[in-house]
């Protein structure tokens, strides 16, 4: 009996100790090793000490991080360093670090400012025009020309248009090179013995079917060319819509809803309905016929260069930002071979909706401001939230130009080492341009920041660069047309479906579902917007 | 006194079972009555700075993407029509494996075999999608070994999808809910049983005439809470397992994958709000209707 008692009430402490555990406040959106997202004001790290006339503002940053997400205590080492530089310069900011996994990046900053956590400065991965519609972000207009001008005269006024609504700013742009170039991946030796490619070599569509079919006749029994998986309700695709979107193809610029612009024009149109997608999809279902490309090519989800390492598949299209122009010859651990990168063609140039803002939580705006005009205007900011603290995460290599450093990792250490590492998230914070070069594992390095800010130069841009599509009063229509899209695109896209027989089903169904109410919406408000 | 006495007793008798309560009933307030004022987003325009509550109501406005669609009638009928024959066929399986595991009883095997046929529900959809695409896939094992040759692209043949996902849905959960009458037929009196062998009953006729009719209630309410969501569907079945292929919406769309294509992109939070409100409301309805034909019919096994 007396164990009866003493086990019954085991068991309710047990229970009630369940029900204290799961009462802690904490998000569900990060389920990735070293998850950041505990909020306790204490990480405040200069706030005992003041300097000057007034107290300094701390202003919170949340950060995307791809593949690395460092954990909290390599954060908060990195913000120690960072507040002190500040606090020598006599900033009137501090910094207080997030960094928060990229891949579930917009749903955890959505449920932080739900929540009413403290969300200062982040970053709109996308769906700008919603943040804004629905009041997520405050306007930025007063400080553009105080905080902000230093980054305004590296910058330009121009690219501001991406954030402006209504005559307000909402959002300061990542200075980058927006471009992509899209390149064809194989292995170098089937490159140079098979295709008898060298350095320097360049390839149009064209050209690369019939190079698939040489690779098809010598290697029946491995994919040509692998599809690229889309994700996140995009569909498995070949590039060929962003290729062929691109100033040396057809020149189109997509607002989304299959609603868009072909050629160097105004006038909107349905894109599903033009010579460009039909030419699309009818080299993607060619490739498929021909039994270039993967089996199941719309469902499959591996990734190219899984497949190229395991052997199964030679080659795969991908985009990368920036410019190549030569042919690279790289060896590199994500295909476990050394692969030849042979440039197809660029892509139109958009702006690239990675637009830095300051949350409707925030309480102090202009240091939130003066907080982002460092990340475009000081390099030691920038690169210490890239590359860590010196010592521990990285190594100054002495190579560089004094304050542009050139770095590497500490003796021995690779990235998945150092207590912080975010040097993936490169290209969409702040100011690219004044980025620290990192020594590659083979002791060269290569500074292509010059090269790329000349190539984004050149760059064609799209007739309507800088416009951003508001579709607050087409949202069912949007909707409507969204479902459509996920039910043929993929099919379309990687060659499955036949686009004699499923274009005009698709262009009907797009109709049907409200599709001319869109471009009527996005032509009245490109016309009012010129 | 003494009856004051044997009073205070029998209330400390309930203290530790109501303490033993008290984490689930918490956790039922708190995870399902009190977002309840949530139901109001699906009427509104949230607007994030104002708030849930200070934010503008719209009327039906956010309903309109999902009855405006020209493909309303095809997902409601797709998520209807796969509920009842889960419901039905999923009640049907549940018995038949629950009269067997009853059967095995004393044997040892009953234990071993218990927690396998409980084990596919454990298994994360996700990977259950992959294992049918091991079966299914260009490559898999049904299109090498058994139909060599030309095989069949199953993703993009919606007709054999309703027997497919059927299939999966019944490997998946058939074993999982028998437990629940596994129980109840253990609480049936043996005697019942011994008094119909000598009276010459056969297995079918004990099973008809005994098993079945005491478990009742029990079948019986399991089906009235499964009438509950018969406009929600499995996410994970429907989305998942025909790995998300566009060719079979015919045969797997349904209002939740509906949902879920339609606001991807849109981020809505108000829209896909008035879509779950729309299968919760009409959940309810249904539930309500059917307790009270129950109740006509057979006051015993209604809900309430």
């Amino acid at each position: 009996m007396k164990k009866c008692k003493i086990l019954s009430v085991l068991l309710v402490l047990c229970l009630s100790l369940g029900l204290i555990a799961c009462g802690s406040k904490e998000s569900a959106g990060n389920d990735n090793a070293g998850s950041t997202t505990v909020e306790n004001g204490s990480k405040d790290s200069a706030g005992s000490e003041t300097t000057a006339s007034k107290d300094p503002v701390t202003v919170k940053v949340s950060y995307p991080c791809l593949v690395i997400v460092p954990s909290e205590d390599a954060v908060v080492g990195v913000e120690e360093v960072i507040n002190k530089y500040l606090e020598e310069k006599g900033s009137g900011v501090r910094l207080d670090l997030e960094a928060v996994d990229a891949n579930n990046y917009n749903t955890t900053i959505d449920m932080k400012q739900i929540g009413g956590d403290q969300v200062d400065l982040y970053m709109s991965l996308g769906g700008f025009a919603d943040q804004v519609n629905s009041n997520k972000v405050l306007p930025i207009t007063d400080y553009i020309h105080t905080a902000l001008q230093p980054t305004i005269d590296i910058t330009g006024e121009e690219i501001l248009g991406a954030t402006t609504f209504n005559g307000q700013i909402y959002g300061m742009p990542v200075y980058r090179t927006d471009v992509c170039t899209y390149y064809w991946i194989l292995p170098t030796t089937i490159a140079e013995n098979d295709l008898g490619f060298e350095v320097g070599k360049t390839v149009t569509i064209d050209e690369l079917t019939g190079y698939l079919d040489v690779l098809h006749q010598k290697y029946p029994d491995q994919i040509a060319m692998a599809v690229r998986p889309g994700m996140n309700g995009m569909p498995n695709n070949f590039c060929l819509s962003a290729i062929m979107g691109g100033p040396d193809y057809y020149l189109v610029t997509d607002l989304g809803s299959g609603v868009g612009i072909e050629g160097n024009n105004t006038t909107v149109v349905n894109l599903y309905d033009t010579d460009y997608f039909k030419d699309v999809c009818q080299t993607a279902y060619d490739w498929n016929q021909k039994g270039y490309v993967n089996k199941d090519v719309s469902v499959v989800a591996e990734e190219g260069y899984d497949l190229m390492k395991a052997g199964r598949a030679l080659s795969y299209i991908i985009g990368y930002g920036g410019c190549n122009p030569q042919v690279t010859d790289e060896s590199d651990s994500t295909h476990g071979m050394s692969v030849m990168y042979v440039p197809i063609a660029p892509a139109i140039n958009m702006p690239s909706g990675l637009n830095w803002c300051v949350s409707y939580g925030c309480k102090n705006v202009e240091a939130a401001c003066e907080a982002l005009n460092l990340f475009y205007t000081d390099p030691f900011v920038m690169n210490s939230i890239l590359y860590g603290v010196e010592g521990r995460d990285y190594e100054d290599t002495g190579l560089g130009n004094g304050e542009d450093k050139i770095v590497k990792l500490p003796e021995g250490k690779t990235m998945f080492d150092v207590p912080y590492y975010a040097f993936f998230t490169c290209g969409i914070m702040g100011n690219e341009y004044i980025d620290w070069v990192a020594l590659q594992p083979d002791g060269t390095y290569e500074d292509r920041r010059e090269a790329n800010k000349e190539f984004q130069k050149n760059a064609v841009s799209s007739p309507i660069y800088g416009f951003t599509f508001d579709t607050a009063n087409v949202k069912n229509e949007v909707a409507g047309i969204s479902t459509v899209e996920s039910q043929y695109l993929s099919g379309l896209l990687s060659g499955e479906l036949d686009p004699n027989e499923y274009i005009p089903k698709l262009v009907q169904a797009v109709k049907d579902a409200g599709q001319d109410a869109v471009i009527a919406e996005a032509q009245r408000q490109i016309d009012a917007w010129r | 006194m003494e009856s004051v006495k044997r009073a205070k007793k029998r209330r400390v008798n309930y203290l530790p079972l109501i303490l033993m309560m008290l984490p689930g009933i918490a956790y039922m307030i708190v995870n399902n009555y009190l977002p309840m004022f949530g139901i109001t987003i699906a009427f509104k325009n949230l607007d994030y700075s104002k708030g849930i509550f200070g934010s503008e109501w719209v009327g039906l406005k956010n309903f309109e993407f999902l009855f405006r669609s020209k493909d309303f009638f095809m997902i409601i009928r797709n998520t209807i029509l796969y509920n009842i024959v889960f419901i039905l066929g999923g009640t049907f399986a549940s018995l038949a494996i629950a009269v067997m595991m009853t059967e095995l009883g004393k044997h040892k095997i009953a234990k071993v075999l218990q927690p396998i046929i409980c084990f596919p529900n454990m298994i994360s959809i996700v990977i259950v999608a992959y294992l049918v695409y091991g079966f299914l896939g260009g490559d898999g094992w049904i299109n090498n070994t058994l139909l060599k040759g030309d095989g069949i692209s199953w993703y993009s043949k919606p007709e054999y999808w309703p027997f497919i996902l059927t299939l999966v849905h019944f490997w998946k959960g058939a074993g999982y809910g028998s437990i629940i009458y596994i129980a109840t037929m253990s609480g049936i009196d043996v005697g019942l049983y011994e008094a119909a062998k000598l009276d010459g009953a056969t297995k079918m006729q004990q099973i008809r005439l005994i098993t079945i009719p005491i478990i009742r209630p029990m079948i019986m309410l399991m089906l009235l809470l499964s009438i509950g969501r018969i406009f929600s569907s499995d996410f994970g079945l429907f989305l998942q397992v025909p790995m998300d292929s566009g060719a079979l919406y015919n045969t797997t769309q349904t209002i939740d994958t509906y949902v879920y294509r339609a606001l991807m992109k849109l981020n809505d939070v108000s829209m896909s709000s008035a879509a779950s409100v729309f299968q919760s409301i009409m959940g309810f309805i249904l539930v309500m209707l059917s307790n009270l034909l129950v109740r006509k019919v057979d006051p015993q096994s209604s809900l309430f």
